[in-house]
C-alpha cells in the first residue's frame, strides 16, 4: 500500500487525516515542519506528500514544494497542498492557474472533508 | 503640542485661484465705474492712463492663472505668490486712485476688501505688514499731492471744489481710512485664525479616524485568522468521527456532533466573512484585470448550488452573447456574485426562483440578481448594506453574519460602480449593480 508523508505543523490535521487515511491502509509517515518534512521525504521516499502552507513561515508550504520538485530525485512525488483559504471566499487556490507558478499537483481545504481526501488521494496515486 | 495656524497648501492655492476670478470682476468694476463718472457726472479723467492700468492687471492676472495652470508651486513659493499679487493689487489700486481724484475719490475705502481677502490668506504678520505699506502709500499719496509734489486729476462734475488742499479733511480722512485697515486686519486674522485651528483639528480628527478604522480592520484580521485555524482542526476531527474513521459511535453521540459540527460550522463562515472584509478593505490598489463576467458567474453558481442544500430552486441565468468583457478586480467580483447569487438561494423557498440578468449601458455591465424569496421589510431597506445589519425576518430563520452585503457594496462602489436593493416582502427580492466595462472594449 501507498506511503503518505503528511507535513502540518496543526496536530490535530495530522491526527485527522491520519486516521483517514490508515483506515483505508495507507502507510503515514508525518512532520510537524516544514523542513524536518523534506529530511523525512528524502529518507522514506513517500508515494505521496501532503503537505500545509503556513508553518514556521507564512509561505513554508510553498517554499517546500519547490525544494521538492527541484531535486530529481523527490520531484515525481505528487504533492496535495493544504489551505486554509476558503474556496467560497473565491480567493482559492486552483489548479488550473495556479499551477505555473505553484508546483504542486492538487489542493485540498480545512476543513479537510475525508471523502474529498480520499478521492484526490486515489486520483493523485493513479496518475504517478 | 504646538498647532500649525498655516493654511493647508491644497486651500491656498484654490483662495489664489479665487483671486484671479475676483480680480477679472476688479477689473469689469473699474471699467463700468469709468464709464459711470464720464457719462454721467461728466468728469473728465484720464480715460488712456486708466485703461493701460486696467490693461495691466489684465496681463499679470492672466499672468497668474496661465502660471497656476501649468505649474503646482511649492509651499514656499505659493506665499510667495500670494505677496506678489498683493502687492501689485495694492499697487494699482494705489495709482487708480491717484487718477481718479486721491483724497477725493471714495473708493480709497475700496481697500477694506483687498485687506480682508488677504487677511485670511497670509499670517498674522504679514498681514499687519500689508496694512502698514496700504496706508504709507494711500496717506503718502494725499501728502504728495497736498504740497504739489505730484500732480493731482481733480474729479470735477462730481467734487467741484479742491479737497485735496484741505489739511484738516486729509487729517480725518487719514486717520479713518488708517484705523479702518487696520481693525479690518486685526478681526479677519483673528476670526481666520481660529477657522484655521479647527479646520487643523478636525483634520487630525479625522486622520486619527482613519487610522484607528485602519487598526480595527487589520485587528479583526488577525483575530479572524487565528480562530479559523482551530475551527478548521475541530471541523476535520469531527468529520473523522462522524465519517466512522474513529470506530462506531452511537445514534445520539452522533446527533449531538453533528449539532457541534452545525455550529463550528457557522463561526467558519462568521470567521471567513470577517477574513474577507478586512482583506479586502485593507488591499491599497485593485488589482484589475479584463475578464468574461460570464465565467465569475458560473465560478459563483458552481460554489452557491451545493449549499442550497435540499431546496429545489429553479436557477436561470440571461447573458447577452456579444457583452463585452468588464475591467475589474476578478477576485472581488466573484465575491459579489457569490455572495449574491448565494442569498439569493438561502433566502428563497422549495419551488421559487432565481434569475441572474445580465446586461450592458453606458460603459457599464448591469447585474440583476432576482428571486422569488421572503422579501426585505420596507423598514430594514435602508440598512441593508450597514455591516452586521440582518434583516428583522432572516435573524431567526437562517444564519448569516451580516457582512456580505456592506463587503459587495463597497467592493463595487471601488470600482466606481453602485448597487441597489428593490424588494417586496414575501414576495422576492432584486439586486442591481454595475461594473465598469473595459476600456479596451469601450474604444474598438
Amino acid at each position: 500500500m501507498a506511503k503518505i508523508l503528511i507535513i502540518d505543523d496543526d496536530a490535530d490535521i495530522v491526527e485527522a487525516v491520519k486516521i483517514v487515511l490508515e483506515s483505508k491502509g495507507y502507510t503515514i509517515i508525518t512532520a510537524n515542519e516544514g523542513d524536518a518534512g523534506y529530511k523525512k521525504a528524502e529518507a522514506e521516499r513517500p508515494d505521496l506528500v501532503i503537505l500545509d502552507v503556513m508553518m514556521k513561515t507564512k509561505d513554508q508550504g510553498f517554499q517546500i514544494s519547490y525544494k521538492l520538485k527541484n531535486n530529481p530525485e523527490l520531484s515525481k512525488i505528487p504533492i496535495l497542498m493544504l489551505t486554509s483559504v476558503g474556496r467560497e471566499t473565491g480567493f482559492r487556490f486552483n489548479k488550473e492557474t495556479d499551477a505555473d507558478y505553484l508546483p504542486v499537483e492538487e489542493f485540498i481545504e480545512k476543513p479537510i472533508k475525508p471523502k474529498d481526501l480520499l478521492v484526490k488521494i486515489e486520483k493523485l496515486l493513479k496518475q504517478k | 503640542m504646538k498647532q500649525t495656524t498655516n493654511l493647508l497648501e491644497e486651500e491656498f492655492l484654490q483662495r489664489l485661484e479665487w483671486f484671479i476670478y475676483i480680480r477679472w470682476a476688479a477689473i469689469v468694476f473699474i471699467i463700468l465705474l469709468f464709464l459711470t463718472a464720464i457719462n454721467l457726472f461728466k468728469v473728465i479723467l484720464p480715460a488712456r492712463t486708466i485703461f493701460l492700468l486696467a490693461l495691466f492687471i489684465a496681463i499679470y492676472n492672466a499672468g497668474f492663472k496661465l502660471y497656476l495652470k501649468h505649474k503646482t508651486p511649492s509651499t514656499a513659493n505659493i506665499r510667495r505668490f500670494a505677496i506678489i499679487q498683493s502687492m501689485l493689487d495694492i499697487i494699482s489700486l494705489t495709482i487708480l486712485i491717484h487718477f481718479t481724484g486721491g483724497a477725493e475719490n471714495p473708493f480709497i475705502f475700496y481697500f477694506i476688501f483687498h485687506t480682508i481677502f488677504t487677511s485670511m490668506l497670509l499670517s498674522k504678520k504679514e498681514s499687519y505688514i500689508q496694512a502698514g505699506i496700504i496706508c504709507f502709500l494711500v496717506v503718502g499719496l494725499f501728502i504728495f499731492e497736498y504740497l504739489d509734489a505730484m500732480p493731482h486729476y481733480p474729479v470735477r462734475g462730481f467734487l467741484n471744489t479742491d479737497v485735496y488742499k484741505n489739511s484738516a479733511y486729509l487729517t480725518a480722512i487719514s486717520f479713518v481710512f488708517s484705523s479702518t485697515i487696520f481693525i479690518a486686519t486685526f478681526f479677519t486674522t483673528s476670526v481666520s485664525e481660529r477657522l484655521r485651528l479647527k479646520e487643523n483639528e478636525l483634520k487630525e480628527a479625522a486622520l486619527k479616524l482613519l487610522e484607528k478604522d485602519r487598526l480595527k480592520d487589520e485587528y479583526v484580521k488577525m483575530v479572524s485568522h487565528d480562530l479559523k485555524s482551530p475551527l478548521a482542526s475541530i471541523q476535520s476531527l469531527l468529520e473523522v468521527i462522524l465519517g466512522g474513521f474513529a470506530g462506531a459511535a452511537d445514534e445520539k453521540t452522533k446527533e449531538i456532533l453533528q449539532r457541534i459540527y452545525k455550529k463550528t460550522e457557522f463561526l467558519h463562515y462568521y470567521t471567513k466573512d470577517l477574513l474577507d472584509l478586512s482583506r479586502i478593505r485593507a488591499e491599497k490598489n485593485l488589482n484589475l484585470t479584463i475578464f468574461d463576467i460570464k465565467d465569475v458567474i458560473d465560478t459563483a453558481v458552481e460554489i452557491a448550488v451545493p449549499k442550497m442544500g435540499e431546496k429545489d430552486i429553479k436557477f436561470n441565468l440571461e447573458i447577452p452573447d456579444n457583452l463585452p468583457d468588464a475591467e475589474a478586480d476578478k477576485e472581488q467580483i466573484t465575491y459579489v456574485f457569490l455572495n449574491l447569487i448565494s442569498n439569493a438561494f438561502k433566502y428563497t423557498p422549495s419551488g421559487g426562483n432565481v434569475l441572474v440578468k445580465v446586461s450592458q449601458n453606458d460603459g457599464f455591465i448591469i447585474t440583476e440578481v432576482k428571486d422569488t424569496g421572503i422579501g426585505i421589510p420596507a423598514e430594514d431597506m435602508p440598512h441593508m448594506f450597514e455591516e452586521f445589519f440582518r434583516a428583522g425576518n432572516v435573524t431567526k430563520t437562517t444564519k448569516g453574519t451580516g457582512l456580505g452585503l456592506s463587503l459587495a457594496k463597497y467592493i463595487i462602489e471601488r470600482h466606481g460602480g453602485n448597487i441597489s436593493i428593490e424588494s417586496e416582502l414575501g414576495k422576492g427580492t432584486i439586486f442591481r449593480f454595475t461594473i465598469p466595462i473595459s476600456a479596451m472594449e469601450m474604444s474598438s
